[in-house]
């Protein structure tokens, strides 16, 4: 009788076992492409999610096409699509960079530190370098600025920043410190980005590099004064 | 002694089972709801209507971007005035990024070889991309683009845990970089000794530089966003 009880038991206990390992073999390897996991779910959520970032981006972008369209079309029977144009290089040329602006935004003045160097330590932690500007300059793009100069010199989409010995240069042209960043944008975003904790510059202060930030009311940053470089790239014809 | 036996067998089972579930629980409770076959399914078929979309977007906006280039056209066959300015907004859009380009310049190729298996740390991180971008402008390139996220002057790239955002666009290795200029100067830059490429190249990460005849870059797909900078009249802008 006893023996008979315990095999009812192990019965029960099987029979769940089984099934355990059913529900846990058929969720995981029957799938679509291979085996499901975690982190491939969280891959393609994430994929989603991007895609439809640029989806939005892309939308609005497409609006502004039609609004652009729109307006040409109106003026085409009038014959004033000339002066939609002219409006139009002025924005384009706006957008790279070719055009004095002014607007709210920050200014960053920064120069080496003063700090004595300890023993055994490099002594170009205390020193500015390209690489920290460069560093400043992406911070303050990925914080939504509309325009950047570093001491009056305007940052461009080809801009290169440089060490060269003891100077900076920018562009091929020489600065030394104390370098002056200005930046045209959500006064702030663009100083709440800048000095968040752990961000770049927050670093550079533990190193005693003095960096002031500032917001302003109205700043003014020169137009880029190079030339168009167009000596190798041409537009492609035809999209496709 | 037998019922000892027993006792001991189902303990053992017990424990088995018991592991069994917390690590099925485990797994259940990651926030990400229960992952399935249906999960995965339904987020591949979510995954491809997006990308459907984004296709279908791409191609209105290229369509749009056609129809006003005509119109530019033709106003601009009335004058020689109305020529000057459609080549100079050509050549201003060229410029911003604005216009798919191409030309002679490089290819470069970094890929990350252990990416994904668990480090912890991404072996390319942006700040490398970023120093290449640099060298590459330093050289003399006109356009650059990396997996075919064109560099305007808004572009920003950023570290977003082990992937690398650009234009808000989550990009992963490999990293196809592309820049229009002089093929040798812009390889003779970069592959310097003691320069980017060398700081970049290890044993887990392989390079491949190559002097292509013909880079197509596309254009910047986003909105560039002009909301505080305004443009000071000095005179005309034209």
């Amino acid at each position: 009788m006893k023996k008979r009880l315990t095999m009812y038991y192990f019965l029960v206990i099987t029979i769940f076992i089984g099934y355990l390992l059913a529900v846990q073999v058929r969720s995981n390897i029957t799938s679509y492409q291979g085996i499901v996991t975690i982190p491939k779910i969280l891959e393609m959520q994430n994929q989603i999610e991007n895609t439809k970032k640029e989806n939005t981006k892309l939308a609005s972008s497409i609006n502004e096409a039609k609004t652009k369209l729109n307006e040409y079309s109106k003026n085409s029977t009038t014959g004033s699509v000339y002066e939609n144009m002219a409006k139009e290089l002025a924005k384009v040329r706006n957008y790279a960079d070719y055009e004095k602006v002014e607007g709210a935004g920050i200014v960053i003045k920064m120069n080496d530190s003063l700090e004595e160097v300890e023993e055994g330590e490099n002594p170009n932690w205390y020193l500015i370098h390209d690489g920290d500007i460069l560093e400043i300059i992406n911070e303050l793009r990925g914080a939504g600025a509309e325009a950047i100069a570093i001491n009056d010199e305007r940052v461009t989409a080809t801009s290169n920043i440089r060490c060269g010995g003891p100077t900076i240069n920018i562009d091929g042209k020489r600065h030394a410190v104390p370098f002056v960043i200005k930046a045209i944008g959500n006064p702030k975003t663009l100083e709440s980005v800048i000095t968040a904790p752990s961000g770049y510059i927050d670093l550079m202060e533990f190193y005693g590099i003095r960096i002031d930030v500032q917001k302003v009311e109205k700043l003014t940053i020169h137009a880029y004064d190079g030339r168009y470089k167009l000596n190798y790239q041409k537009k492609t014809e035809d999209g496709e | 002694m037998k019922n000892y036996k027993i006792q001991l067998s189902l303990a053992l089972v017990c424990i088995v089972l018991g592991l069994a579930l917390s690590v099925q629980f485990k797994t259940v409770n990651t926030g990400i709801g229960p992952v399935s076959e249906n999960r995965a399914r339904e987020l591949a078929s979510q995954l491809k209507k997006v990308n459907e979309e984004r296709d279908n977007l791409l191609a209105i906006k290229d369509e749009l971007d056609k129809k006003i280039s005509e119109y530019e056209e033709q106003a601009s066959t009335g004058s020689v005035s109305a020529k000057m300015l459609k080549t100079e907004l050509d050549n201003a859009r060229i410029i911003a990024g604005l216009e798919n380009v191409e030309g002679p310049g490089v290819q470069i190729i970094l890929d990350d070889l252990n990416f994904g298996v668990s480090v912890g740390y991404p072996l390319i991180s942006h700040d490398k991309l970023l120093l290449l971008v640099n060298e590459l402008n330093a050289a003399g390139a006109e356009a650059i683009s990396i997996n075919d996220q064109r560099i305007v002057s808004t572009t920003e790239i950023r570290q977003a845990n082990i992937h690398i955002n650009i234009n808000t666009v989550e990009t992963a290795p490999p990293f196809v970089i592309k820049a229009i200029g002089d093929p040798k100067t812009l390889e003779g830059a970069i592959m310097m000794r003691g320069g980017i490429i060398e700081d970049i190249q290890s044993s887990e990460i392989s390079v491949t530089v190559t002097q292509e005849q013909n880079v197509k870059i596309p254009k910047y797909n986003g909105v560039i966003e002009k909301k505080y900078a305004k443009v000071v009249k000095a005179g005309e802008s034209q």
